[in-house]
């Protein structure tokens, strides 16, 4: 691939979101794109990445844990109950400290139990669910008190949301952790050949990712003021939007630092349905569009393999 | 002494691998190691190089009790080894490869620094000879050699006081071999030593001091490179006397005017351009040239793995486009790439045997495993590969096994046309006299086959005709004569 056409690919997410707007607000010129709407739509973006990035590290060693929705339900719970006893520290503490401990527990069992992950997350979930319905106590959702609620709102939201981009950002290009989960999820054989131990880099990213779950919780908890219980697997869910994301942010990694692909991957999706819903499009054929839209993206960065040749 | 190695032993369930061999090396010393497929030569490297843990035996280098934990630390040790298969990482760039394991040499506390790294790569790769590799580029970006020469500014730049090189040189064109030649004299010159493990036994005879000999997992003899031939070293090897004609000694054979393969101005960009020719049936045609010339290409593109092909080609008749109309023509193809394109390692003898057959083994979409247990251990029989059953898993196998296991499967299903890339890359004497002489039974059976090959002497020996590639073009066609020489070939392809 020359260096036109790699350039060519760097900048096309850009060009993607660029087109997508121009699009939108040529059909909705008075509905789509106001200050408002992208303001929210950002913020949005924003807060989604939190959990893409704690999730980008496990994927990229090939590691699909999707007990991650269910981790932050129950991190913004704690972090809201031990607000009304600590205050900020008990929010902002108890959430990431619990998002921390739920992911060890799933890193020891996935790791380490010769189990199939997928098997294992499911049966994670039905346990973390049942846990965050007793939580609630009864009630529908858990509440947070009005004080907390700026956490969720500009500017903290988006400083918040920035500060983990650019940290995951700094880890994933310019840290040796970055560098062995992408050799561990090349060929775990050769990096464990190499030195590197595999079993420890697996628990930082599920260490990294709790923290990012936890995060994403409180962040969550003071966006819309609450946390409802999850059940029947519905916490799963919540990791689709970012996990998209996160292939996203894979696929253009060669071009561009993957955090950044990744929270272009958010905003793109963001905005088509935003796009979408403006133009009165229902909701499942919005997942359609969005579905192509992120395979064609997608599809574009990867053409490149196809001239890797074996000789 | 510089290094002993004592009693070691690794066994992998009922096999054993490496059965009390013991050896020691001196300083300043270019060791052979060689044996048939499957006598345990890459495995005693393996447990060397702290890629396998040794069941039992003693290690010491430099009078120290040397036993790595892994490669990495066994680096650490002054121990560092080239594999015979590719050992770089897919989405890694060329200068984190060369680097993986030892950040702390271009890393600023936590942080790595990028701009040195690459500069570190760079001059490495320089100093080399390598300057067409970027080292900021993703490592799949370059071919298989490249790839391996990588590998081999790796292994240099840890200046090891053992170097091992387990059956390299057939992944590398003559510049690339000079270059690990270079390197491995290097070591030699510093008074370190090399272990060193090959096929290529005119190349042992000429590279090595010594040459240990290893048979069905036992240590046979060591001796001197110099008091030995091609001929005492194979008898040494196999335990028997071996024929030193295994290529074919037909010459006058007539070749069917019946065509059964056509290709029609076949074009790949930037790989190979106007390719035209026809395959008799039971012809044996040669692809020969440089690494480079585009003939691995044109083998991939025959089979359909090739991309962006433009042309026709035809089989029995028929234009094919996709693989399944290859396979429904009954054209198999034998890749370079036996671990990443021939063969699932991680799936058993049976299953990989089976898989081009399951039209005939599950005529009514059932089949059960007893079938497919009879079916391919008849299978496996008839090339003789070495292994417990067929339920073990292909990955285990030593590499000619593992090429006997690729031929068998299409075999199984009838092919009646086979394009073998490097057919016998990696492997011994013996596995090679088997697979001469499978050619010439197909070859008897009316069957066609295109052999891509770097080993001229193999062209010579098995090919009624040769085609050599040059810059992606046919550049010359050469007929099967036994005055045809080494040398006639070279002249067509430079």
């Amino acid at each position: 691939m020359n260096i036109n056409s790699r350039k060519l690919k760097s900048v096309l997410p850009f060009l993607a979101i660029v087109l997508v707007f121009i699009f939108f607000k040529i059909l909705q010129p008075d509905r789509f794109g106001t200050a408002n709407s992208m303001s929210i739509l950002i913020q949005q973006a924003l807060m989604q990445s939190i959990l893409g990035c704690g999730l980008y590290f496990l994927n990229e060693m090939g590691i699909f844990d999707m007990t991650l929705g269910a981790n932050m339900i129950i991190s913004a719970m704690v972090g809201c109950r031990l607000s009304e006893v600590c205050g900020w520290p008990g929010l902002i503490l108890g959430g990431i400290v619990t998002g921390v401990i739920i992911a060890i527990i799933g890193s020891l069992f996935m790791t380490r139990l010769p189990i199939n992950p997928m098997i294992i997350s499911v049966g994670l979930i039905i346990i973390y669910e049942a846990v965050s319905t007793m939580m609630t106590q009864g009630a529908y959702a858990l509440q947070v008190a009005d004080v907390y609620r700026a956490f969720g709102k500009a500017p903290w939201n988006i400083i918040i949301s920035l500060a983990v981009l650019i940290l995951s950002s700094i880890l994933a290009r310019y840290t040796k952790f970055g560098l062995y989960v992408n050799a561990i999820g090349s060929n775990a054989g050769i990096a464990k050949g190499m030195g590197i131990n595999v079993l420890k880099y697996k628990s930082y990213a599920f260490i990294f990712a709790g923290a990012c779950a936890g995060v994403s919780g409180i962040v969550n908890i003071c966006y819309s003021n609450s946390m409802g219980a999850a059940s029947g697997l519905s916490s799963a869910s919540t990791i689709f939007t970012p996990l998209m994301a996160c292939m996203f942010g894979s696929a253009y990694k060669k071009f561009m630092n993957p955090i950044l692909a990744l929270l272009i991957g958010n905003l793109f999706m963001d905005m088509i349905a935003n796009g979408l819903l403006t133009n009165g499009l229902e909701s499942s054929l919005q997942n359609v569009f969005i579905g192509i839209m992120l395979l064609v993206l997608v599809h574009s960065s990867g053409n490149a393999r196809k001239y890797d040749v074996s000789k | 002494m510089l290094a002993k190695f004592e009693h070691m032993k690794k066994y992998f369930g009922a096999t054993k691998a490496v059965d009390d061999i013991s050896i020691q090396i001196e300083e300043g010393e270019i060791r052979a190691i060689v044996g048939e497929n499957g006598s345990g030569k890459s495995t005693l490297l393996s447990m060397i190089a702290g890629i396998l843990k040794p069941d039992e035996g003693h290690m010491e280098v430099e009078g120290k009790n040397y036993h790595p934990h892994s490669q990495s630390d066994a680096n650490r040790l002054g121990v560092s080894m080239i594999v015979q298969e590719i050992n770089t990482l897919p989405g890694l760039t060329v200068a984190e490869n060369i680097f993986l394991g030892r950040e702390s040499e271009y890393s600023k506390g936590f942080f790595r620094d990028l701009k040195k790294l690459n500069q570190l790569a760079k001059d490495k790769l320089e100093t080399a000879g390598l300057h067409s590799i970027n080292p900021a580029d993703d490592v799949t970006r370059y071919s298989l050699e490249q790839r391996k020469m990588i590998e081999l500014v790796r292994a240099a730049d840890i200046a090891p006081k053992i170097l091992m090189v387990d059956e390299t040189t057939t992944a590398l064109s003559q510049t690339g071999r000079d270059e690990l030649y270079k390197l491995m004299k290097a070591t030699k010159n510093r008074g370190n030593s090399v272990l060193f493990i090959s096929h290529d036994l005119k190349e042992v005879l000429q590279i090595s001091d010594t040459i240990t000999v290893m048979r069905d997992g036992k240590y046979i003899d060591t001796v001197k490179s110099n008091e030995m031939t091609e001929d005492s070293l194979k008898r040494l090897m196999v335990g028997r006397e071996l024929s030193g004609h295994y290529y074919r000694e037909d010459y006058d054979t007539k070749i069917s005017d019946e065509v059964v393969l056509e290709v029609k101005d076949l074009n790949c960009p930037s790989h190979f351009k106007n390719v035209n020719f026809q395959l008799h049936r039971g012809e044996i045609l040669g692809f020969g040239g440089l690494s480079e010339a585009g003939m691995h290409e044109v083998a991939r593109a025959l089979y359909g793995t090739e991309y962006d092909v433009t042309g026709q080609i035809l089989v029995n008749g028929k234009a094919v486009h996709t693989i399944k109309d290859r396979l429904d023509e009954k054209l198999g193809y034998i890749s370079k790439n036996r671990d990443m394109e021939s063969l699932f390692n991680q799936a058993s003898i049976r299953d990989n045997i089976c898989i081009t057959c399951m039209e005939k083994l599950a005529p009514r979409f059932l089949v059960t495993k007893g079938k497919m247990t009879q079916f391919s251990e008849r299978q496996a029989d008839i090339l003789h590969v070495k292994m417990e059953d067929v339920n073990q898993l292909v990955g285990a196998l030593s590499g000619g096994n593992k090429q006997k296991v690729a031929l068998s499967k299409w075999l199984a299903c009838d092919t009646k046309i086979f394009v073998m890339d490097s057919p016998t890359r990696g492997i011994d004497v013996g596995v090679k006299a088997v697979i001469y002489n499978l050619m010439e039974e197909l070859k008897k059976q009316g069957k066609s086959m295109i052999i891509v090959s770097e080993e001229l002497l193999e062209l010579i020996g098995m090919a009624d005709r040769i085609l050599i590639f040059k810059d992606g073009e046919i550049s010359g066609e050469i007929y099967r004569s036994p005055d045809l020489s080494e040398e006639q070939l070279v002249q067509e392809m430079i």
